[in-house]
């Protein structure tokens, strides 16, 4: 049955079944991946999988079903699994579906390369095989330790809801990763990690891919431990856009829930620094965020949430959007939660006009983060990370450090970001520039 | 909740085309699995589905048709049911059921690899050929004959979460988030989340292992924030509990238990004081602090590591790595415990790997690849996340034995330093050993006596550095009852850790008191 019969096969029968309001998203997902080591393929996969969400609502009660369907028996059953459970939920008047105005785009925002999506296994062999060469090209001592993923992916998407949404559109993404290493440099190896995510065949650049990789390798050799104490500390673009998540996190829908106790409160109130603007754009052409329409049919859009310090919009769904008394901004994303979830699309700090070598130039002593070693903490309060970086002295670059503990409160680091770099990059999903925090404790490992 | 006009037959036929989620939901629904125990009902299903052993014998042998020196099928359903409750709506309630295959053909030193969801006979024979000619070889091989793999069954839950009442699951529910609320007078907001899944498998492989194997898992998470309108104080907790029960762990576990445990460490964040930073002596509480044995050690010995060399511990078996007083174990044969298995996702019975014994390397952690890259004895560690992913060596149950110190006499020796209890995660570096984790709730230790609770705390050390600076090991070996999830190259699986009260000469502490 093709995607957009079995939508709406599925709409139909949710109906027929009592359901007031149902959407039907049919997510069908190819991914060809090959893992590279020394120049020997070790893994070549290929998997196709397709994920039905069903989201029913009568009574303003809400329910998910989530499953693998190929056949009208099956759809039965599922829809039937998911009434079954609304007796079961609470009532709460802003569970629904989004409202049928302003739903959609026809604009499919270049998302899908062909010839990305075509590339057969042997080519996507050859690719990764080529990326790991290149790396050794740029530094022969990594030979024998560099391993190469690449994973093409191409999803088909298709929504119909009982709003009267009906839309499709197909997605590529193509991630390479590159490890690098240096065997016992100064008796300890060293790893590196570099990334590049495209939606198209072109956008992977393996000379770049495998420039970044060795450089991140060369530069942390030599490492030295940090003076201990409190210093300002200089977020390079890879660590500052985990600040950038951070922020979306804090100003979405499911956020509000917890915000009397969290951050993030009223609208037009500080939130930050005067020098943060973050905004969201759903309709960047070739965005590794964009989509013609989120899951729950609703148009992108680009929103400014953060003006200069000010918080000015959330990120909302249909269901946070009318709790809040505002409409959905188009981040819908689906979960097993019928309320649904909320992601940014293509979000970023906006650029400053400092160049970073000045930022570093006019710092007497610092600390350079360039990547996080640990994970974020959901719900936490504080601003703990272990980092890798430089050392800066007397406005230079000093030496690396292998890792150091930074800890402040979370709401002193937001509100002491005292200079934003000009340096955005302006394709990433989530990106920030540089962004320079006045004070935060540092402990490093010796 | 089912549709009446659906007999058994018709209901197994639309599996059989469509994947068998729900075939499987109405074969325990209609009594089946009354007359079969677990895991030969999870036999049972895929069979009703046309997948017996013969025919996954004959997928073998058509994804070894063109060579090949190694070949699996892994046939997988999991069945979830979850609801959410913020102490006045149900809400975030639904199911889910996921099924696939995956085949997979080793050969000159590679894997081709193909998953589908499609549990047709025509999907299937057309993976098992992709995955065949991709791997291509001059070895020619024909799958032996299956054997079913008998192991001890390590979840005996009375019955599966899955299968009771909305309701009961609500009750339980209501009691955590009741108990938060009771517990403290300044929460704004305490959510608890319950999940459920079973997960149905069967593995065979060109070898004759036929393995087939249902895994209950529940779990319950309390999200909880508190903030003092007197003190202006703040304070945020994530905590869960669970296993591989049925809901009978509740009787046992009550669930009031859990909401007590956050509201402890909401309380204490809120009470606390900077914490100081710098290189310091620090004691870790028995059972959760075992995410040093699995950041410090375990990662760096997951055998795909270290057949690249990449590992801060390749090479180095037979060296002393750690202090004389540790012995670490993975040990995936525990009953009920997160990261417990009958048999790995590989069709290799679960064991207890000695990974350190008294200081001194001896194993790593196997996938059947890396045994076979090694040349080592199978581990049973080759865990997937699902059917979609390959298997990669990863750890099950880590965790640092018991000495014969008792905990009261360790934070007696630490005039002044950190105890930590309870944590949130961590994270390492492979290559360098360098790992980070992050408590939730630290106290300080003067004189010799656990004193003020703390507010921001990091650790950070090097694994086989602190390893080496272990001094003390206390005779509380407790396992941690903290569902962790792992994540290793995009794919998560459950695990949990454990380790008695220990205590680090000195680690890296930060802080926000410089």
């Amino acid at each position: 049955m093709a995607d957009s019969d079995l939508a709406e096969s599925a709409l139909r029968l949710c109906q027929k079944r009592g359901a007031e309001q149902a959407e039907a998203l049919l997510i069908r997902h190819q991914e060809k991946a090959v893992s590279v080591f020394n120049q020997k393929v070790q893994l070549s996969g290929v998997n196709e999988t397709t994920r039905l969400i069903v989201r029913v609502f009568r009574d303003h009660r809400g329910a998910v079903i989530q499953g693998n369907v190929a056949s009208e028996e099956m759809l039965e059953a599922l829809v039937n699994q998911g009434l079954g459970i609304l007796p079961h939920t609470s009532p709460d008047k802003y569970l629904g579906g989004a409202e049928s105005s302003g739903v959609g785009t026809n604009d499919p925002l270049e998302v899908f390369d062909e010839r990305l999506a075509q590339l057969q296994m042997n080519r996507v062999e050859e690719i990764a095989l080529a990326a790991e060469q290149k790396i050794k090209e740029h530094d022969q001592r990594t030979e024998n330790l560099i391993t190469t993923n690449l994973q093409v992916q191409t999803q088909a998407v298709t929504l119909r809801t009982s709003a009267g949404f009906s839309g499709s559109y197909q997605h590529t993404l193509a991630t390479l990763v590159a490890n690098a290493a240096l065997d016992q440099v100064a008796q300890r190896n060293l790893l590196s990690t570099a990334v590049t995510v495209t939606r198209s065949l072109d956008g992977l650049d393996l000379n770049k891919t495998a420039e970044r990789s060795v450089q991140e390798l060369t530069r942390m050799v030599g490492t030295r431990p940090a003076p201990a104490g409190e210093f300002p500390v200089l977020f390079a673009p890879a660590s500052a856009r985990t600040i950038a998540a951070m922020l979306f996190q804090m100003c979405s829908g499911p956020a509000t829930l917890f915000a009397e106790a969290l951050i993030i409160g009223k609208l037009n109130a500080a939130v930050c620094s005067s020098h943060l603007t973050l905004v969201d754009d759903a309709t960047r052409k070739n965005g590794i965020g964009s989509a013609p329409f989120d899951h729950e049919g609703v148009k992108p859009a680009r929103k400014v949430v953060i003006e200069k310090g000010v918080l000015k919009d959330y990120l909302l769904n249909s269901y946070y959007g009318r709790s809040l008394q505002r409409g959905s901004t188009g981040n819908a994303v689906a979960t097993g939660d019928a309320r649904f979830g909320v992601r940014y699309s293509n979000g970023y700090i906006e650029a400053g006009d400092s160049d970073p070598d000045d930022i570093v130039a006019d710092l007497k002593r610092g600390f350079l983060v360039t990547r996080f070693l640990s994970p974020s903490i959901p719900l936490s309060l504080n601003f703990s990370y272990a980092a890798e970086g430089f050392w800066i002295e007397d406005g230079k670059v000093a030496y690396p450090v292998r890792a150091a503990a930074i800890a402040a409160p979370l709401r002193e680091v937001l509100e002491g970001v005292v200079a934003v770099g000009s340096d955005l990059d302006p394709d990433a999903a989530i990106a920030s520039p540089t962004l320079l925090v006045n004070k935060m404790n540092i402990s490093s490992l010796m | 909740m089912m549709a009446d006009k659906f007999s058994r037959r018709h209901f197994l036929q639309a599996g059989l085309a469509a994947g068998t989620g729900f075939a499987l939901w109405e074969l325990y629904r209609l009594g089946i699995s009354n007359k079969l125990d677990r895991n030969a009902a999870s036999l049972q299903a895929f069979k009703e589905i046309g997948l017996d052993q013969d025919h996954l014998r004959k997928l073998l042998d058509i994804a070894l048709a063109e060579g090949g020196e190694y070949a699996d099928v892994f046939l997988e359903t999991s069945l979830g049911s979850y609801l959410g409750f913020n102490g006045e709506q149900f809400q975030n309630s639904g199911l889910e059921s996921v099924s696939g295959a995956a085949i997979r053909v080793s050969a000159r030193g590679g894997t081709s690899f193909r998953a589908v969801t499609d549990l047709s006979w025509k999907s299937l024979t057309q993976a098992a050929r992709e995955a065949g000619a991709a791997a291509r070889s001059d070895v020619r091989l024909t799958a032996t004959s299956l054997k079913p793999l008998q192991t001890p069954n390590l979840y005996p839950a009375a019955s599966p979460a899955l299968y009771e009442s909305i309701d009961e699951k609500q009750k339980l529910l209501n009691r955590v988030v009741e108990s938060a609320h009771k517990a403290y007078e300044h929460v704004r907001v305490a959510v608890a989340f319950y999940r459920d899944t079973l997960r149905f498998l069967t593995v065979a492989t060109s070898d004759g292992v036929f393995a087939y194997d249902t895994q209950p898992l529940l779990k319950i998470t309390i999200s909880v924030a508190a903030a003092d309108p007197n003190t202006g104080k703040k304070g945020t907790c994530y905590f869960n509990s669970g296993g591989h029960y049925g809901l009978e762990y509740f009787q046992r576990h009550p669930p009031e238990q859990l909401g007590q445990r956050a509201i402890e460490i909401v309380r204490n964040q809120m009470e606390g004081v900077a914490a100081p930073s710098g290189q310091l002596p620090v004691v870790l509480g028995p059972a959760y602090s075992g995410v040093l044995m699995h950041e410090a050690v375990g990662h760096g010995l997951e055998a795909d590591f270290n057949v690249k060399g990449y590992s801060a511990y390749s090479g180095r078996i037979g060296e002393l790595v750690a202090s004389p007083l540790c012995t670490v174990y993975d040990d995936g044969r525990r009953e009920n415990l997160n990261g417990s298995i009958n048999f790995d996702d590989e069709g290799v019975p679960s064991s207890r790997t000695l990974l350190i014994d008294r200081g001194r390397l001896t194993g790593y952690l196997h996938s059947r690849e890396t045994a076979a890259q090694m040349k080592a004895a199978l581990t049973g560690n080759g865990r997937r996340q699902s059917f979609a992913y390959p298997p990669l060596p990863r750890m099950t149950n880590t965790y640092l034995e018991k000495g014969d110190t008792p905990s009261e006499e360790i934070i007696r020796s630490v005039k002044f330093g950190i105890y930590a209890r309870t944590f949130a995660g961590g994270a390492v570096n492979i290559a360098t050993g360098d790992f980070t984790f992050i408590p939730t709730e630290a106290f300080l230790i003067e004189k010799g006596r656990v004193t003020a609770p703390l507010g921001n705390v990091i650790l950070l050390g090097n694994g086989p550095e602190i390893m080496n600076r272990v001094v003390m090991v206390g005779d509380d070996l407790e396992i941690s009852d903290l569902l962790w999830d792992c994540g290793k190259n995009g794919q998560m699986v459950p695990v949990t850790v454990g380790t008695p009260t220990i205590k680090v000469e000195t680690m890296t502490v930060g802080g926000n008191n410089g």
